[in-house]
């Protein structure tokens, strides 16, 4: 209803805030135009159980074991919630990243959408939440095969939820001020060998950042991905500190940061 | 005309971008190296479990190897699939003298060159991790080319039968990334179980990886020419049933 009488009131000076009617109604036609895709859907989930199994398993029966907070853990209990981040990594470069890119500067989607009640930021928030509902279907996927391999050592865990939504939410919004700057397909190529890659593979998620040398950990934990990876270590090991706050509250900001410059930057994009 | 006119055709395209191309095709085995070589594998306890060479080399050839077979079957995926259907390139370049096989073979050539493009500067950044124990290290080049291609001549094949490139979500998350994993390029195959290994040795990646590892790292054994029949018969029965697919989707 709200999106038929929208354009009957008098325009809203300023920027209209974003309307969750309406940012709903963009995760409706993401998943609409999701059902002639269903296989990428549920294939997604596949990829960290095959790092898991490769890497925590694989190679990990030749790790003795890893420093953690004051505990040493097995190297699969300290990779699969690694991966956990990484996957909230990818679901946000797949659904904040690439699927905007397209709809922004080939398909011209949201110049559609714009010509209609919705406004750019129901499309940035709308995008972030269908990002946000993907990573969480896939968190869930994944926490449930944690817990069947044994890899769930605290009933903090039941918290990691939450957390991977924080995750996905703060990475989506990160994703999406990025899309928002990016013009050029080839550009696609070097965000993913630039920034994800790296984030993947250094951000504490297949080792400990303890084995880097002192001048490059305060880098490596300036990333999102090492708080994420190491919030969810927490809660899946039991190993709560006050450090644990501080990974709540640097994903909280990235969140609210990322997602206002998102909403700025499209503005920019769309209508100018 | 012939084969060697769609080589230079793809050349020309690359031209344009060879600069960012060539920068991440180093960057991406120097990250690589450094994360799970050097990160995870100093966290590797025994040694001996890789055949005494240490995590690093073993790793680093694994991913050399798997590597250049996911590049091979993606050279064969998007980019066909786009020149048949898409862009409909193939059509054109029908129209002059060129034939059919012309342009598989055309095509197989150009991948031949990304493959080297790629191989070329992993192998330089692997000697620098001091990976090589060998001098018959360098052949480990031409032998990931034509593991490249073996991979890529059979998914040729697929392609020109596809319409929609629905079926690649399949290909790479249930195929090429399985293989990638567990192909004995991030840890030996057999600590798989015996369906398992069974299972990873009828894979091309773990003979082109049995076969890097033999040059570089292990030494040369006979079962070397079984893991080169092994990928040139691949290569030969993909180049077979691909300009045999590729002539019934685009003559009439």
């Amino acid at each position: 209803m709200s999106a038929i009488e929208a354009p009957l009131r008098p325009a809203a000076p300023g920027h209209p805030p974003p309307s969750f009617h309406r940012a709903v109604k963009i995760v409706r036609r993401n998943v609409l135009a999701y059902k002639h895709y269903w296989i990428a859907f549920v294939s997604g989930f596949f990829e960290p159980f095959f790092y898991l199994v490769a890497v925590g398993f694989g190679v990990g029966q030749f790790v003795e074991s890893v420093p953690f907070g004051d505990a040493r853990l097995e190297y699969a209990s300290f990779l699969a919630p690694g991966l956990l981040a990484a996957s909230t990594l990818n679901g946000a470069v797949f659904d904040g990243f690439f699927g905007p890119f397209f709809k922004l500067n080939w398909m011209k989607t949201y110049d559609g959408m714009i010509t209609t009640p919705v406004s750019i930021p129901d499309i940035a928030v709308g995008e972030v939440m269908w990002a946000l509902i993907r990573g969480t279907i896939y968190g869930v996927g994944f926490l449930i095969v944690m817990l069947g391999l044994g890899l769930i050592h605290s009933w903090w865990a039941v918290l990691a939820l939450p957390a991977v939504m924080l995750s996905s939410g703060a990475l989506s919004a990160g994703a999406m001020v990025l899309t928002s700057v990016t013009k050029q397909i080839s550009s696609l190529e070097k965000v993913m060998t630039l920034v994800v890659f790296p984030l993947f593979l250094f951000s504490g998620t297949f080792f400990p950042i303890s084995l880097y040398p002192d001048y490059l950990q305060p880098v490596v934990q300036a990333t999102p991905l090492y708080h994420s990876a190491t919030l969810l270590r927490s809660l899946t090991n039991g190993e709560l500190g006050p450090g644990t706050l501080w990974h709540v509250a640097y994903l909280t900001a990235m969140f609210v940061i990322a997602s206002a410059a998102a909403i700025r930057q499209m503005r920019k994009r769309l209508i100018f | 005309m012939s084969a060697a006119s769609i080589v230079r055709r793809n050349w020309l395209v690359y031209w344009r971008a060879w600069r960012s191309s060539f920068f991440l095709s180093v960057l991406t085995p120097l990250m690589f190296l450094s994360a799970m070589g050097l990160g995870l594998g100093s966290l590797v306890q025994e040694e001996g479990a890789f055949g005494g060479a240490g995590y690093l080399k073993f790793f680093a050839t694994g991913i050399f190897a798997a590597s250049c077979m996911q590049s091979g079957v993606f050279s064969a995926t998007y980019p066909v699939m786009g020149k048949i259907t898409w862009q409909r390139n193939y059509e054109a370049m029908l129209a002059s003298p060129l034939s059919v096989r012309n342009i598989f073979f055309g095509e197989l050539g150009w991948m031949a060159v990304t493959l080297a493009q790629i191989s070329i500067p992993f192998f330089g950044i692997m000697a620098l991790f001091d990976v090589f124990d060998s001098p018959t290290a360098i052949l480990a080049v031409p032998i990931v080319i034509l593991l490249g291609l073996s991979c890529a001549a059979p998914v040729f094949a697929l392609t020109a039968t596809l319409q929609t490139d629905e079926a690649y979500t399949w290909l790479f998350r249930f195929v090429v990334t399985p293989l990638f994993l567990l192909s004995g390029t991030f840890f030996p195959i057999e600590e798989l179980p015996a369906w398992g290994r069974v299972l990873a040795q009828a894979t091309p990646l773990y003979h082109g990886v049995e076969l890097v590892r033999q040059f570089t790292i292990f030494d040369v054994g006979i079962s070397a020419l079984w893991h080169v029949a092994y990928l040139v018969g691949l290569l030969t029965a993909g180049i077979l049933v691909g300009v045999r697919n590729l002539e019934r989707r685009l003559l009439p």
